[in-house]
């Protein structure tokens, strides 16, 4: 059967469905401010995120080679710019990023910011230490020639954005697998992606106004 | 890896993929349609392999409509199809579509991608789930 991804803001939702600028439908990561990141709780306990989580329908076997990366927006634009534009911005901003502070104490963070620990505590979530072991990604930042913005230079799901939701509690996959998301009924591979989404600013931006882009994930499924 | 029983061509423009099992005699071949099967019966996963002579991915070419065989492997070397998906959230609703289809087989695997082209790589510790035993 045809495999129908969810991509959700909680563990047993619906796909994310924010009402976005330009009328279309997506992710909304909020508002920030040079220096800072959004979604911000506290910038000091370095709280605040945007959580997705990633299911799917399949019934024969688990998905597998689940990657991420960043495309040009491509539903109804209503940025301060263009598609294009913003696509070109946001990949800079990775490319750019020498930010070493999670919360963006040092203001040079800055870009689409993954973490692929679904269970990292809060001070350590998408800490740079963390791009050694490729729980953290910077959407335009080059991990060994991949950039995250594009199809063949997209990100894969670390092993630790493995979860398995129980029916009542998200607990860790027995033996989970880069890029797998396993079965509903699947404890060893885990039935859930989790990752942690986030948007930095740096203290040197000069450009205000709304970035649009659309993030993709790409799997594959048995025939 | 002896790979000269394998066909892989490269195409251009864009194809649509489907998959496709021919076996020895007194058994008809069967074949995939070009988008997704939606029940499980008509997945290639669900189909009797016994007697198989040869698994193939066939392309359409979107505008020709001409039909041909982009890579195929060994009966006895199949290990099974897999779409290649995307999933964007696009405006209003969340869509998703194929760009590819994948031959897994004893050897490796061939990626067949709608643009024509054709990946050959190796099977990796990714498809060493237990579920996909050879068939």
């Amino acid at each position: 059967m045809a495999v129908t991804l969810v991509v959700a803001e909680t563990i047993t939702g619906a796909n994310v469905a924010d009402s976005l600028a330009g009328g279309s439908t997506g992710l909304d990561l909020g508002q920030t401010t040079n220096g800072q990141y959004s979604p911000l709780i506290l910038q000091s306990a370095n709280s605040g995120r945007q959580d997705l989580l990633i299911y799917h329908s399949a019934v024969v076997d688990p998905i597998t080679d689940v990657k991420f990366y960043l495309a040009e927006y491509t539903g109804i634009y209503g940025g301060a710019n263009s598609a294009a534009a913003d696509f070109t911005t946001v990949g800079n901003y990775g490319a750019a990023d020498s930010g070493s502070t999670a919360n963006n104490g040092d203001g040079f963070s800055r870009g689409v910011h993954i973490d692929m620990s679904w269970d990292v505590s809060v001070a350590a979530q998408f800490g740079y230490s963390r791009e050694g072991t490729g729980q953290k990604r910077i959407f335009g930042k080059s991990y060994s020639g991949n950039t995250g913005l594009s199809l063949a230079l997209a990100f894969d799901m670390h092993v630790d954005a493995a979860s398995y939701w129980n029916g009542a509690t998200e607990v860790d996959a027995a033996t989970p697998f880069t890029g797998q998301i396993g079965k509903s009924t699947d404890s060893v591979l885990g039935n859930r992606g989790h990752i942690r989404n986030r948007f930095y600013l740096h203290t040197g931006e000069t450009n205000g106004g709304i970035v649009q882009y659309d993030t993709v994930v790409s799997f594959a499924y048995t025939a | 890896m002896d790979n000269q029983n394998y066909v892989a061509t490269n195409f251009a423009n864009r194809w649509l993929f489907r998959w496709r099992f021919d076996f020895f005699a007194n058994k008809s071949s069967r074949i995939g349609g070009w988008f997704p099967a939606t029940r499980l019966e008509d997945m290639a996963s669900t189909v009797n392999k016994d007697g198989l002579a040869w698994a193939s991915v066939e392309g359409k070419h979107f505008i020709t409509k001409e039909v041909k065989v982009f890579v195929q492997c060994h009966g006895e070397d199949f290990i099974n199809f897999q779409h290649l998906a995307l999933y964007i959230n696009q405006g209003t609703r969340a869509v998703q579509r194929t760009y590819g289809m994948r031959l897994v087989h004893r050897y490796g695997i061939f990626n067949c991608y709608e643009t024509g082209i054709i990946e050959d790589g190796t099977l990796g510790r990714d498809y060493q789930y237990p579920e996909w035993t050879r068939v």
